[in-house]
């Protein structure tokens, strides 16, 4: 509480944090400084639950520190889906779909992690169209490459 | 033991916060509708602002260029409207003066007391028990009554015009220096939510606002395109005030059913006491009717694709409650008020319900 106090009106989002996170490559400092601008840190501790199954899907995150499990429930039992760590980001698919999250997410270890809305994200990118572009790229590129894998993995 | 000792802290802790923002709700009391205002005014000024970025300019020369455009606006609004609104209020109060204090003989020479006269005589021959002698008089002492009451009205107001020159300038300033750091604020607040309702918290300002955001615009729309329609038909009649009949009727419309009406009416009595003949007061009537008709059937409809049914009663009880409580200022905004608190309501009834809170 006192720390979100004494951080209220202070921007901890630093573009050097920002230009490692893997979505965000290509994006120069001046791009990443508008972008932060957007960005809301979240903490959250072991265990804590980030988003459940079935909830309406709206924020996309960026895993600045620590890991994130994501997962679903089958008649009462937790699978998991993909276990993600620093840099790395989920719950993009919020930005092309209406619907409900397919899956939850936990985090695993005490994490911090940047947030966006889709909103927000749609607004960042209609207000920098180059800026937007290249974000959408590399979702592209990702979406892209992790097919690909699964199709190896599956044809081996 | 140590358990105790812990919730005894916290206890403490939240003790003291709740009287230190107590304390500082004492001293900010003053400032807190200052502050209410700038976000209203932040509010607004953000939409336009944004549209400056769209366009690559960055965001402090945005905010200037707004400010600038404000003053610009604000400059024509007071050298080049209000002197003809001036001017068409004058017409219109000075016609209400010499009506009032028309002595009997005078007034029964006007050209729509003598129309009058002749269509009551012709009304008395048919329905003789009626007795509608001395009715010019009746209406002259009734308008009379009615203009009287303007000054106390006027006066009552007279602090809150003096407080509003105070808002000219502090709200501005205000506004400005949030306006430059909304995102900085905006952070710091979601900040403080807690990750259980991160977010809801962002749906539901997201939803609350589009819904805030469509239904103004609606309003503005509406009232603006009523506003150019009334002055438009009442200028083919050849009324000199019809740009401020026209306002008037376009503010009226906001109040439901009794606006139009009361827009009609003023506009009827306006025409008749500047010595216009009784058919142009009919004309006017029939021209705002077929305003109504277009707002009514082609403009609503079309700018309020999908807007929540209130009932009628309901928004009539509304308007009464808003004017027993804040006069003629709470009938205006009982409507506005009313959708936007049942909007926000549902809003939120549907998200917590999604989101399994309640």
């Amino acid at each position: 509480m006192i720390d979100a106090i004494k951080n209220l009106f202070k921007d901890n989002s630093n573009t050097t944090k920002l230009a490692n996170i893997k979505l965000f490559k290509n994006l120069n400092k001046t791009e990443l400084s508008c972008l932060s601008n957007y960005l809301i840190e979240r903490k959250f501790s072991k265990g804590d639950i980030i988003y459940q199954e079935n909830y309406p899907h709206v924020v996309i995150y960026f895993i600045l520190e620590g890991n994130i499990e994501l997962y679903f429930t089958k008649n009462g039992v937790n699978k998991t889906f993909e276990n993600l760590t620093t840099n790395q980001h989920f719950g993009e698919i919020g930005l092309f779909d209406d619907n409900v999250r397919i899956n939850s997410a936990k985090a695993i270890t005490d994490c911090s992690l940047l947030a966006i809305s889709k909103y927000d994200f749609v607004k960042f990118a209609s207000k920098y169209p180059g800026s937007g572009i290249k974000l959408l790229y590399n979702l592209a590129e990702e979406v892209v490459r992790n097919y690909y894998d699964r199709l190896k993995n599956e044809l081996e | 033991m140590n358990l105790n000792n812990i919730n005894l802290m916290k206890v403490s802790f939240i003790l003291l916060c709740v009287i230190i923002a107590g304390f500082a709700l004492f001293i900010y009391k003053s400032i807190f509708i200052y502050i209410i205002l700038s976000l209203i005014f932040v509010y607004f000024a953000e939409r336009v602002v944004n549209v400056f970025e769209n366009l690559g300019l960055r965001r402090l020369y945005s905010i200037l260029l707004f400010y600038l455009l404000l003053i610009t606006l604000i400059f024509f609004i007071i050298y080049f409207l209000i002197p003809i609104m001036l001017r068409q209020t004058s017409i219109i109060s000075s016609a209400f003066k010499d009506f009032i204090t028309m002595p009997p003989e005078q007034l029964n020479k006007l050209t729509f007391v003598q129309n009058f006269d002749s269509l009551m005589a012709s009304i008395n021959n048919i329905l003789p028990f009626i007795n509608l002698d001395n009715l010019p008089e009746q209406f002259q002492f009734l308008v009379s009554e009615s203009v009287q009451k303007i000054p106390n009205y006027l006066l009552s107001y007279s602090k809150n015009i003096a407080n509003f020159f105070s808002y000219f300038f502090i709200v501005p300033v205000i506004s400005f220096l949030i306006l430059k750091d909304i995102h900085l604020i905006k952070k710091g607040i979601f900040r403080l939510v807690p990750n259980k309702y991160f977010e809801i918290s962002i749906i539901l300002i997201n939803r609350i606002n589009s819904s805030i955001v469509t239904y103004l615009k609606t309003l503005f729309i509406e009232v603006s395109i009523v506003a150019l329609m009334t002055a438009f038909v009442l200028n083919l009649l050849g009324i000199k005030f019809s740009l401020l009949i026209g306002i008037i009727a376009g503010f009226l419309n906001i109040i439901p059913y009794a606006g139009p009406f009361t827009a009609a009416i003023f506009a009827c009595i306006s025409v008749l006491l500047t010595g216009k003949p009784i058919s142009l007061a009919f004309w006017t009537i029939i021209s705002m009717w077929g305003v109504q008709l277009i707002d009514n059937n082609v403009v609503y409809p079309f700018v309020m694709s999908k807007g929540i049914e209130i009932h009628p009663l309901y928004v009539f009880l509304t308007a009464i409650a808003g004017g027993l409580s804040f006069g003629f200022f709470g009938i205006l905004f009982a409507l506005p008020t009313l959708y936007l608190v049942t909007t926000i309501i549902q809003v939120l009834y549907r998200n917590l319900k999604d989101f399994g809170i309640i």
